[in-house]
């Protein structure tokens, strides 16, 4: 995974460098001394392979005649994945999320603002497979219009800077450490969860980025020299906000975690649990208002594509062909949304039945929709991500007697 | 910079700070000035409503309107201390306060600006409430705790009595945008509250940003300015210790209303400004409190205890400045409604900000100079007023003379304590930096002073010029000034408040003379005995906490009983005629630090559940409310008197005060004993702060 280099502030997820990273916090370090204990972590050094080589002449001796029974491999077997390294089922489990993701845009013309589709690639059996894409999130930029008035809040929130500034540092990067203060996650108790999370934050990362890039939003300190953020801004552009879109993908998906689990304390209380992991993560999005890098709307538009992303991976980590499956998709029409509105992720998401809020609209139309409707059934499904899915729940699972 | 000092005679005014403040904003903002409203107090001399009202429609129709909801059924017009309160244009207040004014006015003290909403609903009467509504019937031992502060966040469980049913009585957020309009203020009541917190909270969690921004504490979309956004705010804190319970409890005996001032009264830390603010909120205060009755809708209106946490430097310091007078006007206890009134000695008794200037040390000196640093990169003004003795001759002699030098120089001519006598310090440019004037207070104050203003030492804005930042020399000179008589020197407070971000800086005196260590390297909290050093310890009490009313608040650290080093001390000055000072120090000292590591005390953060430090007698003040509203309750008199006993009584219980002189002028009757409300149980328990009181 050191392909990931870019170390740029969504980071987090940044290299599975990106896992020690974040698991520095959780203590995931131990994966790294693992690797070192053994002697074949990443590269292996000049030094031991001159060992290795001596050694073998050293021990080896000549050829012997037999060859040893061998049985054959098993494969495409969810059996291989626990045998894998780490970096080599992320490859998987990207390949099974990203490959299953189409994209179109249609830029801004006189009329229209600019769109960014995200499809999600239904496949059928056949070879080669028979495809359908179905719309996963559809989005439009704000005019400029819009962002100008969503500019007093980046001035209000500074006002903040000193309050927040620990956290804002702190939260560069992934904010695993701090979903950790809610969903009891350590390297030794969850790591499926943590494998699970990281794909997570690599899927974002790979879908803010394409919508990003085609949306093209400008940053807010291009509209005033004095909004001086007090962290460098990101060059890519402001809306979605990658930090909304992962850290709602994140929460909903831990939340997901703990309600399939089926342990008591996360059915009680109204879902408090899933209230306090959507309470982070908007501390985590309006902390980006707050350093002066994002308008609202960019976490308003980050949220809708962090929370559909997450029924997204369920989904496509729960099907089994044959059974009935479901398919979320969610719009956002930045040139509906009020300028003068903040994020409120209330708006969009009702933490207690794990919902996202059908529609929303203001005085200039409606600016979200989201659906959930039945797939059909024999769709194929994704052995490997259920494999890592089935593990994860497990980890939040009460243990028997 | 080149600079020159150019004599420029003073018209004649009521009120000098309201004339220099005028001034100032229309060289800062040119013609847009006369476009702004500016609330007032203003003292109609001897006029009636009736006639101050008429008077303002014919002689200045629509631009200066008198807000309904200052006014109180019934008030004493020919009391001295009537004043109205009005919103008005600039050249209407520049009228009112001519000296001499053919309007009738005698005084007038300036607020701030007010939105254009604001004046445009100001005659509208305030919501009536529906009549079942307008009584809350108390049960007996109930006692009404009320708090002026700023950033009061409101919905912290510990001003709940469950998940959605708040403690408040009443809520008034003076400057937040309300239904009615941009700054026109919101007040909400326990109904309204109670709506939104239902609105609001969610899997049992309040989502409090939310509800602060409906409730117009927060509003991240316009400039609007509250400290009730961070995580550690003053009012929330002060207001925790005063009436903060354990939503649990489920607490009905202390019903709160609390006011909000406008966050550009708070950080304006000089008071200049704060008094048409500050009567609105006791006005408001007592109008709800008195709807609050026990036992039944006609029973006796529950006693109140009114915490108002702030403080400020300079004034007359004799209990004739207009907050002082405020607080002694309206907060007093009548048959029909007890009140208590409690306020803190304020923390700058090692701010180098006070110094007498005498002249009967042997060798008799003719002159004595003031160092005063002027600190760079303040972006606020800085002010020195240097207060004359009251004099019964009229007009009052002419008692010193000042001359003031720049950091790099020149001197100014001399500045006398004669009417109209002025100097200006001028750029190159011809642009006043700092003026040096003499003022007279109108009565019931009749004293005059000599006030040092400088501009800014730094600013973004090219219409503010700007002073040179350094070592100011002040250079009094006697004139008739007797040998038992002195001039009070006070720097105005210039501070900026956490969370604020004014950019003011606190000017300071700094005479070699001044012994700042003891010889062991600590602090020395009061003036070594013999020292002849004209800045002083020693009379540093708030100039709001100068009247007879409030039960006024030091602070000791608890753990080793010594008082808080930065606790001011007493005297204040004599006022017009009187044989003695209103007060010598505080009324007691109570907990302002934990213990000398553990500094501060704790007390609510602005987001229900989390609990911060913080110190200062803003701190001690509120915690003693908490005991003088359950005395009331209990039945103790509860005032001041009782207070210095009980303080008297505790003060055995700890260690002797060192130094042990001066005793009174810093801890008053002494060190009260009072727990951490919020600390363990075992704490509360060993002092037992639900038993009775007494």
């Amino acid at each position: 995974m050191s392909n990931y280099t870019d170390g740029g502030p969504e980071a987090g997820f940044a290299g599975f460098a990106g896992f020690a990273g974040f698991a520095g916090f959780a203590g995931f370090a131990g994966f790294a001394g693992f690797a070192r204990f053994a002697g074949f972590g990443g590269q292996q050094s000049p030094l031991t392979a001159e060992a290795l080589i001596t050694n073998r002449d050293g021990i080896a001796g000549v050829p012997l005649p037999t060859p040893f029974p061998v049985t054959a491999p098993n494969p495409e077997s969810t059996q291989n994945l626990s045998r894998l390294s780490m970096d080599v089922r992320a490859a998987i489990f990207d390949f099974e999320l990203a490959s299953r993701m189409g994209f179109a845009a249609t830029p801004r013309t006189a009329s229209d603002a600019a769109v960014a589709k995200i499809y999600q690639l239904e496949t059928g059996a056949g070879d080669p497979p028979t495809t359908t894409y179905q719309p996963l999130i559809t989005m439009s930029e704000p005019c400029m219009d819009k962002f100008q008035e969503q500019l007093s809040f980046l001035f209000s929130y500074a006002d903040l800077r000193q309050d927040r500034g620990s956290e804002i540092l702190a939260q560069v990067g992934s904010p695993v450490a701090f979903l950790s203060t809610i969903g009891f996650m350590d390297a030794g108790r969850t790591p499926h969860t943590m494998e699970l999370l990281a794909a997570v934050l690599r899927l974002a990362r790979f879908v803010e980025m394409r919508v990003k890039y085609a949306l093209a939003c400008k940053r807010p300190i291009v509209f005033s020299p004095q909004i001086q953020p007090m962290i460098p801004t990101p060059t890519h552009g402001t809306l979605p906000s990658g930090h909304a879109t992962e850290a709602f993908f994140l929460a909903r998906t831990i939340w997901k975690l703990m309600r399939a689990s089926g342990a008591p304390q996360y059915a009680a209380n109204d879902g408090a649990f899933g209230e306090m992991l959507m309470r982070q993560a908007a501390r985590v999005a309006i902390n980006r208002t707050v350093a002066g890098v994002h308008f609202p709307v960019d976490s308003v538009a980050g949220a809708i594509l962090g929370l559909t992303l997450a029924d997204y991976l369920s989904d496509r980590c729960t099907f089994e062909t044959g059974t009935a499956g479901n398919r979320s998709s969610a719009t956002f029409t930045g040139d509906n949304f009020d300028g003068g509105a903040d994020f409120n992720w209330a708006q969009l998401y009702t933490a207690c039945d794990d919902a996202q809020v059908p529609t929303q609209s203001g005085d200039c139309g409606t600016w979200m929709t989201s659906e959930t409707t039945a797939t059909a059934a024999d769709l194929t499904d994704s052995p490997a991500l259920q494999w890592l899915w089935t593990k994860a729940v497990a980890e939040w699972q009460d243990l028997n007697p | 910079m080149q600079l020159q000092w150019k004599k420029v005679p003073a018209e004649a005014v009521w009120n000098q700070n309201a004339d220099y403040r005028l001034r100032q904003s229309e060289l800062e903002r040119g013609t847009l000035a006369q476009d702004l409203w500016w609330s007032a107090l203003v003292q109609p001399g001897g006029m009636t409503l009736a006639g101050f009202q008429d008077m303002l429609q014919s002689a200045f129709g629509g631009d200066a309107v008198i807000p309904a909801d200052d006014l109180v059924e019934g008030e004493d017009e020919s009391n001295p201390d009537f004043f109205i309160k009005i919103y008005a244009r600039p050249y209407v207040l520049n009228a009112l306060n001519a000296a001499g004014n053919p309007y009738g006015v005698r005084d007038l003290s300036l607020g701030i600006t007010v939105t254009d909403d604001a004046v445009a609903t100001a005659q509208d009467p305030e919501d009536p409430e529906p009549g079942a509504n307008a009584i809350t019937v108390v049960e007996e031992g109930t006692v009404t705790v009320a708090v002026i502060d700023d950033g009061i966040a409101f919905a912290n469980d510990v001003f709940r009595k469950g998940l959605t049913e708040t403690r408040l009585n009443a809520m008034f957020i003076q400057d937040a945008n309300g239904p009615k309009g941009k700054g026109t203020g919101r007040k909400l009541k326990t109904k309204e509250i109670n709506q939104l917190l239902d609105k609001h909270t969610r899997a049992g969690l309040l989502d409090e940003d939310a509800f602060y921004t409906d409730a117009g504490s927060i509003d991240y979309a316009s400039a609007y300015f509250s400290t009730t956004m961070f995580r550690r705010s003053h009012g929330t804190h002060v207001m925790s210790l005063a009436a903060g319970y354990d939503m649990c409890e489920g607490q009905e005996k202390r019903p709160i209303i609390a006011v909000q001032l406008p966050s550009q009264v708070s950080e304006d830390t000089t008071g200049s400004n704060l008094a048409p603010s500050l009567r609105s909120a006791i006005r408001y205060i007592l109008r709800r409190a008195r709807r609050i009755r026990v036992g039944g809708p006609d029973g006796p209106v529950a006693p109140l205890v009114v915490n108002f946490s702030y403080g400020n430097f300079a004034g007359p310091h004799d209990g004739t400045g207009i907050i002082a007078r405020i607080i002694d006007s309206e907060l007093v206890s009548t048959p029909q409604m007890q009140v208590r009134a409690l306020l803190p000695a304020a923390n700058s008794n090692l701010g180098r900000v006070h110094a007498v200037v005498g002249f009967d040390a042997v060798p008799q000196a003719d002159a004595v100079t003031l160092d005063l640093v002027v600190q760079p990169d303040d972006m606020t003004r800085n002010f020195v007023q240097m207060w004359m003795p009251w004099s019964a001759t009229s007009p009052a002699p002419d008692f010193v003379t000042v001359k003031v030098t720049s950091p790099f120089g020149p001197q100014s001519m001399e500045v006398t304590a004669t009417p109209g006598s002025r100097q200006v310090l001028c750029n190159s440019a011809g642009d006043v930096v700092a003026e040096l004037s003499y003022a007279f207070d109108p009565m019931p104050t009749d004293r005059g002073f000599i006030e040092l203003a400088v501009n800014p030492t730094t600013s973004n804005d090219p219409a503010i010029h700007t002073a040179p930042a350094g070592r100011w020399k002040i250079c009094v000179e006697k004139g008739m000034l007797c040998s038992d008589e002195v001039v009070e020197v006070r720097i105005k407070r210039d501070e900026t408040l956490p969370g604020y971000r004014n950019g003011a800086r606190q000017a300071y005196f700094d005479n070699p003379c001044y012994v700042r260590f003891t010889k062991e390297g600590a602090p020395l909290a009061v003036d070594p005995a013999g020292s002849d050093c004209p800045v002083r310890r020693a009379g540093t009490l708030s100039g709001f906490a100068c009247g007879t009313v409030p039960i006024v608040v030091g602070g000791l650290t608890q753990s080793n009983g010594q008082l808080a080093v930065y606790s001011s001390a007493g005297p204040i000055s004599k006022a017009r005629g009187a044989e003695t000072a209103n007060r010598a120090g505080p009324d007691a000292t109570a907990r302002s630090d934990d213990s000398l590591v553990m500094y501060g005390v704790l007390g609510a953060g602005a987001r229900s559940g989390s609990m911060v430090r913080m110190n200062g007698t803003s701190v001690a003040t509120p915690l003693v409310a908490r005991m003088v509203a359950q005395g009331l309750a209990c039945g103790e008199a509860a005032d001041r008197a009782w207070v210095q006993a009980r303080a008297g009584a505790d003060d055995s219980t700890y260690p002797p005060i060192v130094p042990a002189e001066p005793f009174v002028t810093r801890t008053g009757g002494g060190r009260l004993r009072i727990p951490d409300p919020f600390s363990t149980k075992k704490e509360a328990d060993q002092i037992g702060e639900t038993s009775p009181v007494g």
